[in-house]
């Protein structure tokens, strides 16, 4: 038997854990069905910029979020959805371990996916000195010299971690200056293990088993091989669309679904929320995601009150 | 049964062991590795008889970890009459496992 829902929320990062909330608060039978409670949040660093929290590691505040969510009476499975059915009643929501559900309506809150470099071997040097994630692997580079590619928030605070671990920390952007906050700006510059190259880019991973090397577009100090022992990358990221694709919703140039204030998208009986829409003019932070998922929630239950 | 790798050899693990052994390099501050619980879990109980399952902390057994040239966690290494087999790094889906350790099974049945 296929259990049914009026509300069931894909994804449980900020956006779809405060849905949650919201959605409990508002007695709607709700499930959250989630490869990652807290979402990518978990893999910060430290995050200032979530009131109430003047600094607090990533995973610290996703555990708190889905803390939070279990305070109220909303199911949370813990799974990946496989696929996303529309039906004439509904939504048959199908994980991958071939579970069914029922939704009379959806909340996709999927958020995003890291961007590769889009090297041929970047797969052959993941794991022998590549990497998505300085807190999981940042351990194994202690004093040696580390590059990180990128040059956003994400980006800088990743290079700031390594910084306190290795020799040294090269810090590649593609644009002529780092695109982060004014104030990791400035503790990029108070770290002097850190050693900014911008307007450059990675094109080739060397090494034979292990990484050993990058060579970069544009020579830096005269050479354009840069020897070092492992490479973390944080170039942003983009929406997945092996789900959402099928359900035709309307998305910006870049992929991003479009969203109304309230969260509606395109289609009927599907509402969006968190970083995978267009809805915070890029912002796309833990706070925005979770404004996001209030306000589609609250959208919902008034949805739910005036069909009565 | 998922055995935590306290103060054991593993060398010795190794060779006392007639099954195929997956070994689980994680540490505890690392998010897909916490994310892998379930799923280590549930196929510790699946391949009971089949598999013996460590867990490796990394933070606590560096020297395997370089032993192993890990250098990403969570890594996965199968190993069948005490040489690896093969390995996966990142989080995985229950399948993959799966895959990895029928393989690593149906070889030590030779």
């Amino acid at each position: 038997m296929v259990k049914e829902y009026p509300l069931i929320i894909i994804g449980g990062g900020p956006a779809g854990l405060t849905a949650g909330i919201y959605a409990g608060r508002s007695q709607l039978k709700t499930l959250i069905i989630a490869e990652q409670p807290g979402g990518t949040i978990g893999y910060a660093h430290r995050v200032q910029n979530f009131p109430g929290f003047p600094e607090i590691g990533g995973l610290e505040l996703a555990n708190r979020m889905v803390e939070h969510l279990q305070k109220w009476p909303v199911e949370l499975l813990i799974a990946r959805v496989g696929q996303i059915i529309k039906k004439d009643d509904g939504f048959l929501v199908t994980t991958d371990q071939n579970q069914e559900y029922r939704a009379e309506v959806l909340l996709l809150a999927l958020g995003t996916e890291k961007r590769k470099l889009g090297l041929p071997n970047e797969d052959r040097f993941l794991g022998r000195g590549l990497s998505y994630c300085a807190l999981c692997d940042g351990q194994f580079f202690k004093n040696k010299t580390v590059a990180v590619g990128g040059g956003g928030d994400a980006a800088v605070t990743m290079a700031l971690y390594l910084a306190e671990m290795t020799n040294k920390v090269f810090l590649i952007s593609l644009q002529p200056e780092l695109n982060c906050s004014p104030s990791w700006h400035q503790a990029v510059k108070n770290q002097k293990k850190i050693e900014l190259i911008c307007d450059n880019q990675v094109t080739e991973l060397i090494g034979s088993e292990n990484l050993s090397g990058i060579r970069l577009k544009n020579p830096y100090q005269q050479q354009t091989e840069l020897p070092i022992d492992g490479l973390f990358v944080e170039i942003g990221s983009a929406p997945s669309t092996t789900l959402t694709e099928p359900l035709n919703l309307a998305t910006d140039s870049e992929g991003f679904i479009k969203i109304k204030a309230n969260g509606r998208t395109s289609q009927s009986g599907i509402w969006a929320a968190g970083d995978l829409t267009s809805g915070s003019n890029k912002l796309r932070q833990a706070i925005t995601a979770a404004a996001e998922g209030a306000m589609a929630a609250d959208d919902i239950y008034r949805y739910f009150k005036q069909k009565g | 049964m998922i055995t935590p790798l306290n103060n054991q050899d593993f060398e010795a693990l190794i060779k006392e062991n007639h099954q195929p052994i997956l070994a689980d390099f994680w540490a505890p501050w690392c998010r897909p590795c916490q994310m892998m619980l379930p799923v280590i879990d549930q196929i510790a109980t699946e391949y009971a008889d089949q598999i013996k399952i460590v867990k490796i902390d990394i933070g606590e057994h560096e020297d395997l970890a370089e032993k192993f040239n890990v250098l990403s966690i969570p890594t996965f290494i199968t190993l069948v009459h005490g040489q690896e087999d093969q390995r996966l790094i990142g989080q995985q889906t229950p399948q993959n496992l799966k895959k990895m350790l029928i393989a690593a099974i149906e070889k030590a049945n030779g």
